[in-house]
């Protein structure tokens, strides 16, 4: 009795030693990112950014946040410590998708109006490599090895294979029509893309290099989130207003969640029971019970919240 | 004459913009309040087409498919100017529907409405009797460039979708208020 009263002691004790996850949103009406602590789903901080910011990326380990700013055409990058920007980084003429290599040494952006991948190495906070891509790339991803990149082309209805040791395009890939978000799922060698224009959600398989399924969802479906644990998929719907729930053993969609207006970024919480969705219209983050699949909490924040990317630190 | 060659050479310079609209989507909301009851109020603006009866901006509205979801409506402004408008979603129970504009021919200028990808959210709720009408729109503008004219930016847009919203919901209210 003693014993297990120590150890739930101990046990709590270690626990609050980890900070919950924070979410960072992106405000593009107000260029600012608004922190979440998930475990209050309280607001505990707004951080000024760059111009119209959408894009967010937090490192593996949980100390920088980078976000994309197409309006000032530059990189913020927050410091979560101090929960301040340390640096800011000019690329192209239109950076929006963004994310971070497995080690957290490399950032990629892709430029939407010229066609590009820009490579940041996050030691010098530089750009280090400009890569050429398909027409418009809107959805980017790294698989956990570090060793591609993959790159959605939004106006030519493709993906790219980018080998990072070469830095160069691999391998095409077509899929629906207006590719935006992806999101990859290393257990079954698959990658996802939402379709804007055609409803659905691909399934390329990696391995055979092609995709294999196009599934319906909503109206304008935008990011998705891989929900490993119950084999499902998670996309939001900008004009449904609504999260898709697709079943990947069934191949369908088997439900839909009402959420706010114009929903945007969708990351599956670390603890892997609640799911995070952006608003834009509405300027509030709705959490799913991915459980029940209904919303649990509704978080207001600045101006036009996009969150579009990995916002949610592992640590 | 040689200025306009000028002109003409340099825009051949710029290269094709990939996305044919501006960087940053915006957004309007523009609400009025109704002395009629919400039944009478959506029984004004439930057909896809009847938005040629109560918005006075608009001339003409044929619709290819009637007020089934997917019908793609052209209505004309008076200025002449004809956009395509397709349904998304129209909900009798919750007095709400959304429709919002066909993908614009690359370089097309609305005029008086410089957007693109306009889409629109009309709602009828109850106040007790009474009603409230809103109407919610986004869209990005339509010049794709970083400096658009004065006449084309996103604030412009932003006047002309709120105009556009007021002057049909003030014309629902006096059609409403007058039964």
């Amino acid at each position: 009795m003693l014993r297990t009263a120590l150890l739930i002691l101990l046990l709590s004790w270690v626990c609050s030693l980890q900070a919950a996850p924070y979410a960072y949103i992106t405000n593009q009406g107000s260029d600012s990112v608004s922190v979440i602590d998930t475990d209050t789903n309280k607001v505990v901080a707004t951080i000024a950014v760059g111009h119209r910011p959408a894009g967010v990326a937090v490192s593996n380990n949980g100390q920088r946040v980078y976000i994309s700013n197409p309006e000032s055409k530059d990189v913020s990058v927050i410091d979560t410590a101090s929960l301040s920007v340390i640096k800011t980084i000019k690329v192209g003429g239109g950076p929006l998708a963004i994310a971070v290599s497995p080690d957290d040494k490399t950032v990629y952006v892709a430029d939407w109006y010229e066609d590009s991948i820009y490579i940041i190495d996050t030691t010098a906070l530089a750009v280090d490599a400009i890569i050429k891509v398909g027409r418009s790339p809107s959805g980017l991803v790294v698989e956990p090895g570090g060793l591609f990149l993959y790159v959605a082309n939004r106006d030519e209805d493709t993906v790219m294979v980018i080998s990072l040791g070469e830095n160069r395009v691999v391998k095409t890939i077509a899929v629906g029509k207006a590719p935006f978000g992806l999101a990859l799922d290393p257990i079954k060698n698959a990658l996802y893309s939402a379709n804007v224009q055609s409803g659905d959600v691909s399934i390329v398989d990696l391995i055979q290099q092609k995709a294999i399924k196009h599934i319906k969802v909503g109206t304008f479906p935008y990011a998705i989130a891989v929900d490993d644990r119950y084999n499902r998929l998670f996309v939001s719907n900008q004009r449904s207003n609504t999260v898709s729930v697709i079943s990947l053993a069934e191949m369908k969609t088997i439900a839909n969640i009402d959420v706010g207006g114009y929903p945007e970024g969708i990351n599956l919480h670390p603890d892997k029971n609640r799911l995070y969705v952006a608003n834009w219209f509405d300027n509030r983050v709705s959490v799913i019970d991915i459980n029940t699949l209904t919303i649990i909490d509704e978080i207001e924040t600045e101006e036009g919240c996009r969150a579009y990317g990995v916002f949610i630190s592992a640590q | 004459m040689k200025r306009f060659k000028l002109l003409l050479s340099s825009l051949l310079l710029i290269p094709a913009l990939a996305f044919s609209h501006g960087p940053s989507r915006q957004k309007v909301v523009e609400e009025i309040e109704i002395n009629a009851a919400p039944d009478a109020v959506w029984n004004i603006i439930s057909e896809f087409c009847s938005i040629a009866d109560w918005h006075p901006g608009i001339k003409h509205c044929t619709a290819d498919k009637g007020s089934e979801i997917g019908s793609i409506r052209t209505i004309e402004l008076e200025n002449g100017e004809k956009i395509k408008e397709k349904l998304f979603k129209l909900e009798p129970d919750k007095k709400k529907m959304l429709y919002a504009m066909e993908k614009l021919a690359q370089g097309r200028m609305i005029a008086g409405l410089p957007v693109a990808t306009l889409s629109s959210t009309i709602t009828v709720t109850d106040n007790g009797g009474t009603s409230t009408v809103q109407f919610k729109g986004a869209f990005y503008r339509s010049f794709s460039g970083p400096q658009p004219p004065p006449d084309q930016t996103d604030a412009a847009c932003i006047v002309a979708v709120t105009k556009l919203y007021k002057a049909g919901l003030e014309n629902i209210k006096v059609l409403a208020e007058a039964k």
